[in-house]
């Protein structure tokens, strides 16, 4: 099996909730989101990926954008949460928890 | 001080238009059917006023051009300008439009100039000497320093947004154009963050490779990728609205029509123009009902590099302008018909200043885009 492979894939299958619990903190820009990722470990990502993934958050209606003009360049495009964003996230964390427990009862054998 | 740089691209093919129509208003005229020969003698007067030329020139570090007579005029400071390169664009075209992600000025021909600001935006300058012109606003930008990175920096970007683009164009994501906008953002303020000297080939390869390959943009917008796109805008919706309205409207007093009836008007209120009553009651909304479902389908048939929200906006303002005249028009066709003598005049006011605030809002939003 190939770990680097499979690392990737569970990268981009978590992008979503990772994007998302990011906002939750504040109204960020992508490039801020992909340096913050960076810098976490096993979440950095390639600088590209965070614009497709913000469109189809934008498109399902969980996250909104606008313009703030900035000292140092192009205006910043900010993305926030919206109100179904929020539940989406509240529900994508439920889902997580209850998916980690069950993983870690198979590890363990407990819940088996 | 003299110009640095000054140029004017005679617009041939804006003073034919001008012409032609001046002429067809005028043999409209002759037949009294206004308010047509108003609406194109205004249109003609205009192409002419301002589309016979476009004039480009760079002074006193502003970069300046403008229309014709020169009333509608943009400047830019220089030092705002992060660099330029030659239109992208397959057809640069004519007029004042929204293509690509920024407003394109052009009188004639193929040929423009994609200026890319530090704001994010982008202005495509239309010319016949897009390398002068280039060249000119390098030289003052840069001086003769740097100009060779800035030239191999917009080319590897444009490779890059070019491949991106075609990887989108699969998904077909409603949001494909911003994604395409935001990267390029995105690599801008990368190349905005290196200084001189770290500009170099291998810098640039190295941010590019940082974005990662094209492919998985595609696949990573590849779900619900044509909810956006399909979906109606409210006022798509509205415009479908008021052409059921018109058709109900036109169906309930159809049997107390005479046969013939009364479409157009001459200058002074008099009946000029006779139709038998299906033609004469149906027509202009069936005509209008074409151009609605065109201005519905025209957006989502287009590819990934047409800017789908901006031509959105645009062909937003079209359908309310034609909504109005149509309602008016049906009005009075209606009114007139019934044996209620309303002003025709009214129809042709309305009609014309629904243009008029059209064109006006599309200049002000033109010229305070960037």
């Amino acid at each position: 099996m190939n770990l680097e492979n499979w690392q990737t894939q569970l990268r981009k299958g978590l992008l979503d909730i990772v994007v998302l619990n990011l906002l939750n903190r504040g109204p960020s820009h992508g490039y801020e989101m992909v340096q913050t990722m960076k810098r976490i470990d096993g979440l950095a990502i390639r600088e590209g990926n965070i614009y497709p993934v913000l469109a189809r958050l934008q498109t399902d209606g969980l996250v909104t954008s606008y313009s703030e003009p900035s000292t140092d360049g192009p205006p910043r495009k900010y993305f926030k949460l919206t109100e179904a964003g929020q539940k989406a996230l509240e529900d994508m964390n439920k889902h997580w928890d209850q998916l980690i427990s069950s993983l870690e009862s198979i590890r363990k054998g407990t819940g088996l | 001080m003299n110009a640095q740089y000054r140029h004017s691209q005679p617009g041939y093919l804006m003073i034919l238009i001008g012409v032609i129509l001046l002429v067809v208003a005028a043999f409209v005229w002759v037949y009294g059917l206004q308010p047509l020969e108003i609406i194109l003698g205004a249109i003609g007067i205009f192409l002419l006023a301002f589309g016979y030329k476009l004039t480009v020139e760079i002074k006193n570090g502003f970069l300046r051009f403008w229309f014709g007579l020169g009333i509608f005029w943009k400047k830019i400071a220089i030092e705002q300008i992060v660099y330029c390169e030659p239109f992208r664009g397959v057809f640069a075209g004519w007029g004042i439009r929204f293509v690509w992600n920024g407003w394109l000025y052009n009188v004639s021909g193929m040929k423009a100039v994609t200026v890319v600001l530090k704001s994010g935006k982008k202005i495509h300058i239309g010319t016949d000497e897009p390398v002068q012109l280039i060249e000119a606003i390098n030289s003052v930008l840069h001086g003769q320093v740097g100009v060779e990175s800035t030239q191999m920096w917009s080319e590897v970007k444009a490779d890059y947004l070019k491949r991106v683009e075609q990887a989108l164009s699969v998904a077909r994501h409603p949001r494909s154009f911003e994604i395409l906008a935001d990267v390029g953002n995105h690599l801008d303020r990368r190349f905005t963050e290196l200084e001189p000297r770290q500009q170099t080939w291998e810098n640039f390869q190295r941010i590019i490779t940082e974005m990662g390959p094209p492919s998985e943009y595609a696949e990573l917008v590849n779900e619900d990728k044509k909810s956006g796109r399909l979906k109606l805008t409210k006022l798509e919706m509205s415009a479908i609205g008021v052409l059921l309205v018109v058709f109900g409207v036109s169906a309930y007093f159809y049997p107390q029509m005479p046969e013939r009836i009364v479409t157009q008007w001459g200058f002074h209120g008099q009946p000029s123009s006779y139709m038998p009553k299906p033609v004469g009651m149906f027509g202009t909304p069936v005509i209008f009902a074409v151009l609605v479902i065109a201005l519905i389908v025209i957006p989502r048939t287009a590819s990934v590099s047409v800017n789908i929200e901006g031509f959105r906006r645009f062909y937003g303002g079209l359908l309310i302008v034609f909504s109005i005249v149509m309602l008016a028009v049906q009005y009075q066709i209606i009114l007139w018909n019934l044996g209620i003598k309303t002003n025709p005049n009214v129809v042709g006011i309305i009609s014309v200043s629904a243009i008029i605030v059209w064109m006006a809002f599309r200049f002000y939003r033109a010229r305070r885009h960037n």
